[in-house]
């Protein structure tokens, strides 16, 4: 376990890795607040709301088709996509996923500065906290494992989870994320995938209880690149 | 009696989201004024020649710790406060320390906010809002 710097942070919107322009981002968990406070309280009471988080990322401009401009045009109130802020890039790493809206983006300018964009993002109820996860490569012409990629949360739980997973490239035909888990990190059992061949993102959602150790299979023909975090219910 | 500097000397605990007070002080380099406050009432009259007041409730102050963000398990800053968002929980704060006799704050608050984020050349850092609940109890370690 470790103290992070900026350089750990990695920033993803759908099929969007603004990573090169990335400057300054955040996300904040947050929840009004209700005053409940009686006239029999010696003093003020608080209770809480709900829940209101927000995700803000600030960067340079950059016109790349898979940087931030390009997620901005795309996809400026014409729905959500996963969203996730990742801090470090180790499998196990923590991260916080969630699906947000692309509420604004503005690009301020200065005299002898370089051309900045800010982005703000609002979650799509409340972001959660997870876990970056890795790939288990299993290919239909038998090539054998090439990463495992397992999580361990250290036990079990009951309330479902999701598997975020940022398809930021394709190649040929689909690929196949497929979220496993397992109680003893030995034997998998397949929980729940899909079959993507676009750049995007996916939400996997997992009823129920989720063991353990979890880890996404990403089979399939194709040559596509994803990122994928999960987050317990 | 005597002056002591911040580092070395100053504790506070916060609740985990089980209730488990846990000391964060080796996570925290800033904690905003904290303490007890009062709400100030107006009772000026005619004949009055200067402001009276009384008190009246004690206020429901905010305050924010924030320091470098730090992925350990169960005791460091975002394992104990990141599931805290939206829930009450205990605090304690000694701002000179928990030596037996020293000035001690305590209370419940509710997390308003917690917030993670870094900018380039910098860390990672987080910043937790609370919200006191109630009163602040003034004691000692």
């Amino acid at each position: 376990m470790a103290k992070k710097i900026a350089s750990d942070i990695r920033f993803l919107y759908g099929g969007y890795d603004p990573g090169t322009s990335t400057v300054r981002a955040s996300v904040t968990l947050e929840v009004e607040t209700l005053d409940p406070t009686a006239v029999t309280d010696a003093a003020e009471r608080a209770l809480a709301g709900n829940r209101k988080d927000i995700v803000e990322w600030a960067g340079l401009f950059d016109d790349a088709p898979g940087d931030m401009d390009a997620a901005q045009a795309a996809l400026l109130t014409t729905g959500t996509a996963v969203l996730s802020m990742l801090i470090g890039t180790a499998v196990g790493d923590r991260a916080y996923s969630g699906t947000a809206y692309l509420l604004a983006a503005k690009a301020p300018a200065k005299l002898g500065d370089l051309m900045r964009q800010e982005v703000t993002f609002k979650p799509d109820q409340a972001m959660g906290r997870g876990l970056l996860l890795g790939h288990r490569t299993v290919k239909p012409s038998g090539t054998s494992d090439v990463a495992t990629g397992t999580i361990d949360d250290g036990t079990l739980s009951i309330a479902g989870g999701v598997v975020y997973v940022h398809i930021l490239g394709v190649g040929g035909s689909a690929i196949q994320p497929l979220a496993e888990h397992s109680a003893t990190g030995t034997t998998w059992t397949p929980v729940a995938g899909v079959s993507v061949n676009v750049i995007g993102s996916q939400k996997i959602s997992i009823t129920g209880t989720v063991q353990r150790y979890v880890r996404v299979e990403l089979g399939g023909a194709g040559t596509g690149t994803a990122t994928s975090v999960f987050v317990r219910g | 009696m005597a002056k002591y500097k911040v580092s070395g000397n100053s504790v506070v605990k916060i609740d985990d989201a089980l209730g488990t007070l846990r000391d964060l002080s080796a996570y925290v380099d800033t904690i905003s004024a904290l303490g007890k406050e009062v709400q100030e009432l107006d009772v000026t009259s005619f004949a009055d020649t200067a402001e009276r007041v009384i008190a009246g409730i004690e206020t429901a102050q905010e305050f924010t710790i924030s320091g470098h963000f730090d992925d350990t398990g169960t005791t460091g800053p975002d394992a104990v406060l990141a599931p805290r968002v939206g829930t009450l929980g205990t605090w304690e704060w000694y701002p000179i320390g928990t030596t037996s006799g020293r000035r001690k704050f305590s209370g419940e608050s509710l997390c308003k906010s917690y917030k993670i984020g870094g900018e380039v050349k910098g860390r990672v850092q987080y910043e937790c809002v609370m919200k006191q609940d109630g009163t602040v109890v003034v004691g000692t370690a």
